[in-house]
């Protein structure tokens, strides 16, 4: 009887790398993610200045598989390094950290854990209630139902104000209402041209607590200010400017303020500028992040676009520029015609994102997006897009479906060659690139579901 | 933490070339002649725009209003000089929008793009 013997048994199970597919030397382009630490990002394209943290240009983008690096000699057209929490960005302020609105009031930034300013009464000031806040985000959220939320340290006031707006100034739209820390209890104020939803009080540690109220504005929000007073006093006035006649019984603290779309707060994710956006206990991902005016990355080497090739591309979409038939970019062949990836351009009052790809002679097929095939992309949900072709193709887009752009092509005896480019388009979305590959050869059924697995583990909510 | 500053600037039509000579004598090297492209935004009254948007160092300001000196790799100085006299940075703490016209290199110093070019007052032309 023979011994059966299984030489692997026992043995670790190696992890599939992309840079499997480019054992063969195959052209294409990979760079395993955007991290500067991993020393393959520089600011200029002679790869004399290193890319080292976020908010810098980036002029050239090593592979660390494939046989192109993307680079950008324009500086105006360099994209930047940011980083974001694994999952996406929810928080939508512009920054985080301080406010940028105050009445009556000195605010000092201190360094108090989640708290990160000190809100001062102003002696003489006994006109009008006053409060501390920052700026609403300037991302589209008009008529969609918004979290407002913020760490506070009362002090010895035990009644916490709210507002979607400021407090003393006029001002025909807002929610505004008072938490009692004691009892928990949330008393509604004031609400005109605007919706109020809910409400909620966590004493996070000592003193400390989260509130916050969600709320839905038709309009009017680009100047206003999320907003926060503390009192001993009890105001019942539902007028839109709401008085009071005592200073706060303390300083209070305030921080962590955090605008974000759904129902009920989530973690806060810590905004220092759009570039940085970190969460405790949550990974970074690193992007190289295209501004929306004219930034794209492109390889110097050109390649037969007649030749079967494979892209994908994980992404984030902040918002597309251009208005009907204009084109957006992901990532693919530039000119190349070969399931370029394109985003159907925004338009107006609408905010579904679509990307199509077409073969040569083909009809144009709708490229799945997670959820259901078709994104918001305000959400600034992390996506995973590919396509690939035997040869030849066309791809051009229009406003939400239909490629009405759509260019001919049919491969020729003469290899028509172009550069692998990531951004660009004649729209030009901003977008946060997280990883990106392109290989020519079409990738097995079970290669491309090891690489979509790789990126969701890492990328993805 | 980085020490960039991020501009956006809409030229006028009429400028393009110029501000192009002005974009290589402030940049890095010649490539940077190619910083503004087609003029497809444009302004309310429907002037026609290209535009660029770009980090760069906080010293831009003051550089890009000092006196200019012919870089190692060449430009055309006459050019780049008039496109100097058009160049207005506009702060929009301070500044009334919206800041694009077309007797300006309008640029504002602000750390959003597209949010610079709603400041900016400039939309992207449709497309035909």
């Amino acid at each position: 009887m023979p011994t059966l013997t299984y030489p692997n048994l026992g043995k670790p199970v190696i992890p599939w790398k992309p840079q499997d597919l480019f054992i063969y030397g195959n052209d294409g382009y990979w760079p395993d993610g955007e991290n500067p630490a991993d020393g393959r990002l520089f600011q200029d394209v002679a790869a004399t200045i290193p890319g080292t943290t976020f908010g810098q240009p980036v002029g050239l983008a090593q592979r660390l598989a494939g046989t192109a690096n993307l680079q950008q000699a324009t500086a105006a057209a360099r994209p930047t390094t940011a980083r974001e929490p694994k999952g996406g960005r929810r928080n939508l302020l512009a920054q985080s950290l301080t406010q940028n609105n105050i009445g009556h009031g000195t605010a000092t930034a201190v360094d108090d854990g989640p708290l990160s300013v000190e809100y001062s009464w102003n002696a003489g000031s006994t006109d009008i209630f006053s409060s501390v806040g920052v700026l609403w985000p300037a991302a589209d959220v008009l008529n969609q139902r918004v979290v407002l939320s913020c760490y506070v340290k009362p002090g010895d006031n035990q009644y916490i104000y709210i507002s979607s707006n400021s407090f003393g100034t006029q001002s025909n739209v807002g929610v505004k209402g008072r938490f009692d820390k004691i009892t928990g209890a949330y008393t509604p104020l004031f609400s005109q041209n605007a919706t109020y939803h809910a409400s909620g009080i966590d004493e996070v540690s000592s003193g400390v607590y989260r509130v916050w109220i969600s709320v839905t504005q038709p309009g009017n929000v680009g100047t206003k200010a999320f907003s926060v007073f503390c009192s001993n006093e009890v105001f019942t006035s539902t007028s839109t400017i709401i008085l009071g006649t005592a200073p706060p019984a303390s300083n209070f603290r305030v921080g962590s303020w955090q605008v974000e779309r759904g129902d009920v707060p989530t973690p806060y994710q810590k905004v220092t500028t759009a570039n940085d956006v970190t969460e405790t206990g949550v990974p970074d991902m690193w992007s190289l992040r295209t501004d929306g005016t004219d930034d794209l990355m492109a390889s110097t080497e050109t390649f037969d676009v007649n030749k079967p090739w494979y892209f994908a591309v994980c992404a984030m979409i902040e918002s597309s520029g251009g208005a009907s038939g204009y084109e957006n970019n992901l990532f693919g062949l530039q000119q190349g015609l070969i399931n370029r990836l394109h985003l159907a351009a925004r338009s107006a009052g609408t905010r579904t994102l679509q990307i199509y790809h077409r073969s040569a002679g083909g009809a144009q097929v709708a490229t799945p997006l997670p959820p259901g095939g078709t994104f918001d992309y305000a959400y600034g949900v992390p996506f995973i897009v590919e396509g690939w072709a035997a040869g030849g193709g066309s791809l051009h887009c229009s406003i939400n479906g239909g490629l009405t752009r759509a260019v001919a092509y049919t491969p020729g005896a003469t290899p028509v060659l172009a550069p692998l480019q990531l951004g660009g388009g004649s729209g030009i979305a901003a977008a946060h690139y997280y990883d990106a590959l392109a290989i020519q050869r079409i990738p097995s059924d079970a290669e491309r579901a090891a690489l979509r697995a790789r990126w969701a583990e890492r990328y993805l909510p | 933490m980085s020490d960039w500053i991020r501009v956006t600037i809409a030229c006028p039509e009429a400028m393009i070339a110029d501000a192009n000579q002005l974009a290589s004598v402030l940049g890095f090297s010649a490539a940077d002649a190619n910083t503004f492209g087609e003029p497809v935004w444009q302004d309310a009254e429907g002037n026609r725009y290209a535009v660029a948007s770009t980090l760069a160092k906080p010293a831009f300001v003051t550089d890009a209003m000092s006196p200019l000196l012919e870089p190692p790799w060449g430009a055309d100085m006459e050019a780049a000089a008039r496109a100097q006299e058009w160049l207005a940075v506009f702060d929009p703490a301070t500044d009334s929008a919206p800041f694009a016209n077309p007797v300006h290199l309008a640029a504002v110093l602000y750390a959003d793009a597209p949010e610079a070019l709603a400041i900016l007052g400039v939309t992207p032309v449709a497309s035909e």
